[in-house]
């Protein structure tokens, strides 16, 4: 099974709680060592600065995965509904394909696709793939 | 048994209650040593076990839980793209 | 000899065995201290004050020998609190704040001049300090006349002496009630092991309310100048002196006033008297003078000894935190239990920061409910 994160970001989650975890508790074990208010404020400060480095490792982790979930989200969208889009294929060749239009691609573009992919659909494309394009997520050439 | 294959699968959701739970359980025990005193050195160590800690806990905790969703989502994605697969096999072939 | 002044060149981390060798002397006297509590401007109705003149000595066996004098200085953040910084916080006290502070390391004597002639003065030595304090003042609910604090300790051969005594003189509140003189005395005499010779006293004299003179007991003003008071939102709570074995803190005055003005309504609470005086062993005979050889100064700790004569718990760790959320570990140099921040700060709670810190959980709680609804289980468009 698959998750929306990968092994670098739950590394950096683990960093951050750690850490902010590790700020916290010399917080308050300085904190406790000492009876001057002054000091105690200082070390207040330094949970509190854990309590920062925490969150925000959450916060991102979060926003890295809600990302994630987002983008096959939209890529599963589109090759349902160019799944659903009427079938081109009466208009074109008995073959699945005419092979100069197998794979298109945007001029720029990082990915290539089929012709019918809701991606490329009314825009320029070149058949010139070249080999430095991968394939789209979306229509799965 | 259900409820041990369910706690596997959940454990991230489980896990954000048990941490959630610890959290208040933190607060509720600072907020009584902090009105256990009357002087802020005695206080402040309360505040930052007490409280940021039951903070920290809590900020986990529902860090956990929307974890637990996210992954409920992926894991509808992963059906859904078996299942986009298994259609668009069925319609090329 | 040597040994000694080894040892005391270093922070003891945990507590030693009470023995002949170590011994700590506290000395304090607050003169008038004052608390204002505004439940709108703070909601948890954290409270904050001054007190002073104050006049603060302590000498221990790891070689500090400090004396502190000081007016009420109620801190910036009663300064910014728009409600309180007029409060009875800011009474007794001018612009600035101002202290004298000396210590056997040095500096080893100082005076302050302060407006209206009066002063503050602090002087140590190796085996003794003092200190003392005038001021006088007025804020929108009581003023008084002169106020003299002094605190002395003096360690001798096979004996430990301090001393705390406070003055307050021709003390008004909102014009009704007048104490003409409240003077308190703590005396604390150590001589090695065993229980120490404490006395206190409190004597008020010249009381009256409306004009009528009063006599004090010790459940504070009967009789019919008690509704009087009342009426005029004063209360009198007379405070038991508070005897241990190895200090008093002598008896004082509680005296709280409610009043409004167009900020709100605020409670200013003034507490006279309540000297403290503190010993704990005493030197043996050639042990009287003990000098750490690297001048290095343990930190000292805490109103905990100052303001409760908890300070029964000298020879054992200073209980902090006994619940299991917050457990002190043992402190450093445990058996010195003076500190010289300005007692101010010692008024300050920090409750209403807790409280921000649970509203803050709460809606970290709530938000994630909220984030998990509208932005995660989100409906397929």
């Amino acid at each position: 099974m698959t998750l929306p994160w990968r092994v670098g970001t739950v590394v950096s989650l683990y960093l951050a709680t750690v850490v902010g975890g590790a700020l916290l508790v010399a917080g308050w074990y300085g904190a406790s060592g000492t009876g001057d208010v002054g000091a105690q404020l200082v070390w207040l400060n330094v949970a509190a600065l854990g309590l920062i480095v925490a969150g925000t490792g959450n916060v991102v982790w979060l926003l890295y995965g809600h990302r994630s979930v987002r983008a096959r989200q939209r890529a599963l969208v589109a090759r349902g509904m160019e799944l659903a889009a009427p079938p081109r294929r009466p208009t074109a060749s008995p073959t699945s394909t005419t092979p100069t239009a197998l794979r298109v691609a945007i001029h720029g573009g990082a990915r290539f696709h089929r012709p019918t992919c809701p991606l490329v659909v009314g825009k320029r494309t070149t058949a010139r793939i070249g080999t430095k394009r991968i394939p789209c997520e979306a229509c799965r050439p | 048994m259900e409820l041990i294959g369910w706690l596997r699968a959940q454990w991230d959701r489980v896990a954000a209650w048990v941490v959630i739970a610890a959290g208040a359980v933190a607060l509720l025990l600072g907020w009584w040593g902090v009105s256990g005193s009357g002087f802020p050195a005695q206080q402040i160590p309360y505040v930052i076990s007490g409280g940021m800690v039951g903070l920290f806990l809590v900020g986990l905790g529902g860090m956990l839980w929307l974890s637990a969703d996210l992954r409920d989502e992926w894991r509808k994605l992963d059906e859904l793209d078996q299942r986009l697969t298994a259609l668009a096999d069925g319609t090329e072939s | 000899m040597g040994a000694i002044v080894a040892a005391a060149a270093v922070v003891v981390p945990t507590v030693p065995a009470h023995s002949d060798a170590t011994f700590t002397a506290l000395a304090a006297a607050d003169g008038v201290s004052t608390t204002v509590s505004d439940p709108s401007v703070i909601p948890v109705g954290a409270e904050l004050g001054g007190s002073g003149p104050a006049a603060q000595a302590a000498v221990d066996s790891l070689g500090n020998s400090r004396a502190f004098a000081s007016l009420p200085y109620p801190g910036s953040l009663a300064v910014d609190a728009p409600g309180i910084a007029r409060g009875s916080g800011a009474t007794f006290v001018p612009d600035y704040p101002a202290y004298a502070a000396s210590s056997s390391q040095g500096p080893t004597s100082t005076d302050v001049a302060t407006p209206a002639g009066y002063g503050l003065h602090a002087k140590s030595d190796a085996t003794s300090s003092e200190a003392h304090a005038a001021g006088g003042g007025s804020g929108d609910t009581a003023q008084a006349g002169l106020t003299r604090s002094d605190a002395s300790v003096t360690a001798t051969a096979g004996k430990l002496t301090s001393i705390a005594e406070s003055t307050t003189e021709a003390f008004e509140v909102v014009g009704v009630l007048r104490l003409g003189r409240v003077h308190a005395k703590a005396t604390a005499v150590g001589h090695g092991d065993g229980p120490a010779d404490v006395t206190s006293e409190l004597e008020v004299g010249d009381a009256t309310v409306a004009g009528q003179t009063v006599g004090i007991t010790d459940a504070g003003i009967i009789g019919p100048a008690a509704a009087v008071l009342h009426q005029a939102g004063i209360t009198l709570q007379y405070l038991a002196a508070d005897k241990r074995t190895d200090g008093v803190t002598s008896a004082g005055l509680l005296i709280s006033v409610v009043h409004q003005d167009s900020s709100g309504t605020f409670t200013t609470t003034y507490t006279l008297g309540r000297a403290k005086a503190m010993v704990s062993g005493a030197p043996v005979a050639d042990d009287a003078a003990v000098v750490a050889s690297d001048g290095s100064i343990s930190p000292i700790d805490d109103a905990a000894a100052i303001a409760s004569p908890a300070a029964a718990d000298v020879p054992a760790p200073t209980p902090v935190a006994p619940a299991p959320a917050a457990p002190a570990r043992p402190r450093a140099s445990a058996t010195v239990p003076a500190s010289y921040q300005t007692v101010a700060a010692t008024r300050y709670s920090t409750a209403s920061l807790y409280l921000i810190l649970v509203l803050a959980a709460l809606a970290c709680v709530g938000g994630i409910q909220l984030i998990r609804y509208l932005g995660v289980k989100h409906t397929w468009s």
